[in-house]
């Protein structure tokens, strides 16, 4: 499916494998791409309306893991859109809080992490300070990554020493 | 950074070999990233091509027997291409007729021309399904993707660059059928 869509080229790339030994790990923007394009097209395809499955009980089951997904899957959406009003942020609080409060119900392994306490904080960012991309770390992200490789082999400059 | 500036330098004098410097425009083309190389060659095509015979599907929408046709161009750091020469480029979200009271509606970049050194789209309309279409993303109002018929409208349409709102990802759905989901918006307009 990622080698057979259709995308722009701004759209950041995933590897074509993912899910594969060789495909390696996800950075964060590129899950970011996961998660709201590939995941939720591959898994409506597979378990939305207009799927057959093997006993209704199973798709009652698969159609639930669908709707608990897809509640994260419109939260990023709408934290990473480009303007914000306060009907999105009360959207996105609705929608994390059916995610977490669904969570073990779904998934009875899952356990709960601080970053779904985090996750539930952004509704108020978003009404204080707007879109996630006004403040989110991805620039500083790569800032860090520049100053990590500089003490080792990615020349970042030079230093010229001159006496006369 | 001072050693890209000085490569940078070099590349831009006289005494950079012309091979090289053959090699540094190949090197943009396919590797430089859309806020400088795709903006800057846009302009430069805009002053270099030089203008054609109108292709007929392409006069049926515009009157000029003449016109400069691109192969890609360049705003604001988004990069538009005829479908020709990259499909995920040419697929945009636009307000027809520049009105933003109507619904987005997808299309297809067909060609990108030029009249009196302004540019234009001619745009193939994704073609929507019978009424009677599942559409299961119907439950996700949250989600921007709708299913469309897997073709094209044969009319053309003319979009200007400031009525398109983003770029769209188009996915095989079903035999017949695409996934059409809108991505983050482009333009200044406030519905995304």
């Amino acid at each position: 499916m990622i080698r057979t869509s259709d995308v722009p080229s701004c759209l950041r790339s995933v590897p074509h494998n993912f899910g594969s030994l060789g495909a390696g790990s996800l950075k964060a923007d590129e899950w970011r791409t996961m998660i709201t394009v590939y995941l939720p097209l591959a898994l409506v395809s597979l378990w939305g309306d207009g799927t057959v499955h093997k006993s209704s009980v199973i798709a009652v089951q698969l159609r639930e893991a669908l709707d608990h997904t897809m509640a994260l899957v419109s939260a990023v959406h709408i934290a990473c859109a480009r303007s914000m009003t306060r009907e999105r942020a009360f959207a996105y609080r609705s929608y994390i809080a059916a995610w977490l409060s669904t969570l073990k119900s779904i998934h009875p392994s899952a356990t709960y992490r601080t970053n779904g306490h985090m996750a539930t904080h952004i509704h108020q960012f978003l009404l204080s300070f707007g879109p996630v991309r006004s403040w989110w770390c991805f620039p500083f992200e790569r800032l860090i990554g520049q100053l990590q490789r500089l003490p080792t082999n990615n020349k970042f400059g030079m230093w010229q020493l001159a006496w006369e | 950074m001072s050693t890209l500036a000085q490569l940078k330098a070099w590349l831009a004098c006289d005494e950079c070999p012309p091979a090289i410097k053959e090699c540094r425009i190949l090197f943009c083309k396919a590797f430089a990233s859309p806020d400088d190389s795709e903006h800057r060659d846009s302009s430069e095509e805009l002053r270099h091509t030089q203008p054609c015979s109108t292709p007929a599907d392409l006069r049926l929408l515009i009157s000029q027997c003449s016109v400069t046709l691109h192969a890609r161009h360049g705003m604001n750091g988004v990069v538009y291409a005829r479908n020709s020469t990259h499909v995920g480029n040419s697929l945009i979200v636009y307000h027809a007729g520049g009105d933003d009271s109507l619904p987005a509606v997808p299309g297809s970049i067909k060609y990108i021309f030029g009249i009196d050194g302004k540019i234009s789209f001619a745009v193939q309309r994704q073609n929507v399904t019978p009424d009677d279409t599942l559409d299961p993303f119907r439950h996700y109002p949250h989600f921007p993707a709708r299913v469309y018929s897997d073709s094209t409208s044969i009319t053309l349409e003319r979009v200007e660059p400031g009525w398109v709102l983003s770029h769209y990802v188009r996915w095989n759905f079903t035999p017949g059928y695409v996934v059409v989901l809108t991505l983050f918006r482009v333009s200044p307009h406030p519905s995304q």
